[in-house]
C-alpha cells in the first residue's frame, strides 16, 4: 500500500506552468508545422526540413522552459526527455541536440544558424528570431 | 595485469573528478566526448547469482568512454570503450562497446558499419549503461546477464530508419547481419566448459559409456557463423505509446581443444515489446519466445523454444526520486514445464523463474543516480551451475545498490 502511494504521488499538476513557443531563423521559409513534426525533430527523428537542410536542434535547458516544453510538447517527464538523449550518446545511434542555458542564448543561437529550431518561453520571443507555429 | 588496473584507476578518478563543462566535451557538435562509471553491491540469499554473491561483493562496476566525430551532417563515427567487473569475469579489461561510421541518406534510410549494438527488444542496446534504465538489473528473462556477451554487439552492419506515417504515427526499423566476437574469459564461456566436462564425467560412470568421448576436455571455444535479424518499434498517433517487435536468427559452432563437438543455434528469436507512458506512470511489457537447437558429440541436447515475459511499472514520485516494480517470468521449454532437464541428479534445477523485484531510483542530479533493488524468485532456471556446484535453492533472493555517474 505505501508503494503504491509512493507510485502514485508526484501528481500531473504540480509542473511548472511556462509558455513555450518554437522559434527558427527569420530565413527559414516555414511558418507552421504540426505536433507530430515538433516531436519528431526535438527526438532526431526528423533531421531534415522539408526543403532538405539539415535541422540544427537546440534544447533550453533552463529548468522551467524545459520541463514546461517536454510536458506540453512532448508528453514526457524531465528525466524521461534526458535519458532519451542520453541513450542515443551511448549506444551508438546518434549525437543529440546541443544544450543551452537559457532563452537568449537559445535566440543568439537561432539566430546564427539558418537551419536551427530552439523553444523559448513566449514572453522572450523578440525580433530576432522568428515564431514556428503549432498546428 | 597491473598497468591495466593502473590505467582503470586513473581513467576512473579523471572521470570523476574532471569539472562538468570540461567533462562533456561538445565543440560545435562536430566533436563529443562523454563516458560514465558505476559501482554497485551486489547479494544474494539461496543461490549465488551472477557471481559468489552468497555474502556479498562489491566486485560489481562498468566504466566507458565514448567519442563521436560528426564530419558531415549526414557522416558521423563514434565508439566507446569499456570495462566492467562482474565477480571473477571482466576483471576491468577494457574492450570496445560498439565502434562505428554512421552515414544517414535520409531520415528513412541510413547505414552503419562497425561494431554495432544489437537491437533487441527495448533495451538491449542500451544494457552497459546502467543510469538508462529504471532498475539495475534488466528483466532476466529476456535480457539473461549469464549471455550478455552473446546479444551485446554484432561485428557487421545495419540498415536504419524512421519512417513517417502522417496521422499513423511513424516507426523506427533496422536491419542488421553481422558476426559476433565472443570473448574468451566470458562467464558464459565457463561455464559452458564446466558443463562439457560433467557430461563427459557422466559418459565415464554411465551403464554403456561412448568409447568415442574424450574422459574430459581442457578448453572450449565457439565461433559465431552468423547472425542476422530486424527490430521494428511503431509509435502511433497516442502519445507515449511505444510497440516493438524484434527477430534474431544466428548460429555458432562449438569447439574443444580445436576439434568441433557440437553447434548452437537461434532458429528464430522474437520479442514483441510495449511500453508506454502517462505522466508518473510508466509501464513496459515484453514477450519473447527463443527456439533454439544445440548438438553436443553428435547428440541432441536441446530443441524447443524457451518462454520469456515481464511487466515492469515505474513510477516518478518526484522529477528525481522514481520507484519500479517488476515481474518477471521464464520457462526453459515453452511446451514442457514440468521436468527438470538437468536429470543427472546433481543439479536440481526447476525449469522455471519467477521473479519479483522492486527497486528505486534517485537521481542526485543529470550527472549522478543512485538505485537499490531487491528480488524475490521462484525458481532456479538460468542460474548456472557453475557459481551452485552443490545444487540450487528453488525460493530465493538476490538485491543490489548501485552509483552511477555519466557525464
Amino acid at each position: 500500500m505505501l508503494l503504491l502511494l509512493l507510485m502514485l504521488y508526484g501528481a500531473p499538476g504540480s509542473c511548472l506552468a511556462a509558455e513555450i513557443i518554437l522559434v527558427v531563423n527569420h530565413d527559414n521559409p516555414l511558418t507552421g508545422i504540426t505536433w507530430r513534426a515538433a516531436e519528431r525533430i526535438f527526438l532526431s527523428k526528423k533531421t531534415e526540413w522539408t526543403q532538405g537542410e539539415h535541422i540544427h536542434v537546440v534544447v533550453n535547458n533552463e529548468p522551467e522552459v524545459y520541463a514546461s516544453f517536454c510536458r506540453d510538447i512532448l508528453k514526457k517527464t524531465s528525466l524521461q526527455y534526458l535519458l532519451y538523449r542520453k541513450k542515443m550518446l551511448f549506444n551508438g545511434s546518434g549525437i543529440p541536440p546541443r544544450v543551452m542555458n537559457n532563452d537568449e542564448e537559445v535566440k543568439d543561437f537561432v539566430a546564427s544558424a539558418k537551419d536551427a529550431i530552439g523553444f523559448i518561453r513566449q514572453e522572450s520571443l523578440d525580433s530576432r528570431v522568428k515564431l514556428l507555429v503549432i498546428r | 595485469m597491473q598497468l591495466k588496473k593502473i590505467t582503470i584507476i586513473i581513467l576512473a578518478i579523471f572521470t570523476l573528478l574532471l569539472p562538468m563543462p570540461l567533462a562533456a566535451y561538445d565543440l560545435n557538435e562536430k566533436i563529443q566526448l562523454h563516458g560514465f562509471a558505476s559501482q554497485g553491491y551486489l547479494d544474494s540469499s539461496g543461490n549465488n547469482f551472477l557471481s559468489d554473491s552468497l555474502g556479498g561483493t562489491f566486485d560489481f562496476n562498468e566504466i566507458g568512454v565514448n567519442l563521436n566525430v560528426r564530419f558531415t551532417d549526414k557522416l558521423r563515427f563514434g565508439g566507446q570503450i569499456m570495462s566492467r567487473k562482474m565477480g571473477n569475469y571482466g576483471d576491468n579489461r577494457i574492450r570496445l562497446d560498439w565502434g562505428l561510421v554512421d552515414y544517414r541518406f535520409q531520415d528513412w534510410a541510413g547505414v552503419r558499419l562497425g561494431k554495432v549494438k544489437i537491437p533487441l527488444g527495448l533495451y538491449n542496446t542500451e544494457r552497459d549503461s546502467d543510469f538508462l534504465r529504471p532498475m539495475i538489473f534488466l528483466p532476466q528473462s529476456i535480457y539473461d546477464e549469464t549471455r550478455r556477451d552473446t546479444w551485446l554487439a554484432q561485428w557487421g552492419g545495419e540498415l536504419y530508419g524512421n519512417v513517417a506515417l502522417d496521422a499513423f504515427g511513424d516507426f523506427d526499423y533496422k536491419l542488421f547481419y553481422g558476426r559476433i566476437k565472443y570473448e574468451g574469459d566470458s562467464v558464459y564461456h565457463d561455464s559452458t566448459l564446466a558443463n562439457i566436462n560433467r557430461r563427459l564425467a557422466d559418459n565415464l560412470t554411465s551403464p554403456n559409456p561412448d568409447p568415442l568421448l574424450p574422459s574430459h576436455i581442457n578448453q572450449c571455444d565457439r565461433d559465431n557463423d552468423y547472425l542476422y535479424g530486424a527490430n521494428l518499434i511503431y509509435s502511433p498517433p497516442i502519445e507515449n505509446l511505444r510497440l516493438g517487435i524484434s527477430y534474431v536468427s544466428q548460429k555458432d559452432t562449438s569447439y574443444a581443444d580445436n576439434v568441433k563437438i557440437g553447434e548452437y543455434k537461434t532458429n528464430s528469436y522474437f520479442v514483441f515489446s510495449l511500453e508506454y507512458a502517462w505522466w508518473n506512470l510508466s509501464l513496459s511489457a515484453e514477450y519473447g519466445e527463443n527456439d533454439r537447437t544445440q548438438t553436443l558429440y553428435d547428440v541432441t541436447t536441446f530443441d524447443g523454444p524457451n518462454q520469456a515475459w515481464y511487466v515492469m511499472l515505474t513510477s516518478s514520485a518526484t522529477d528525481r526520486l522514481g520507484f519500479s516494480v517488476l515481474y518477471d517470468e521464464y520457462w526453459k521449454d515453452k511446451y514442457n514445464k514440468d521436468y527438470s532437464i538437468h536429470a543427472s541428479g546433481r543439479y536440481n534445477s526447476t525449469p522455471w523463474r519467477k521473479d519479483w523485484g522492486f527497486g528505486v531510483r534517485y537521481d542526485i542530479n543529470e550527472n549522478w543516480t543512485v538505485k537499490g533493488e531487491w528480488h524475490i524468485v521462484d525458481g532456479s532456471a538460468l542460474l548456472l551451475e557453475f557459481f551452485n556446484p552443490d545444487g540450487t535453492e528453488r525460493y530465493w533472493q538476490y538485491g543490489a545498490v548501485k552509483a552511477s555517474f555519466n557525464f
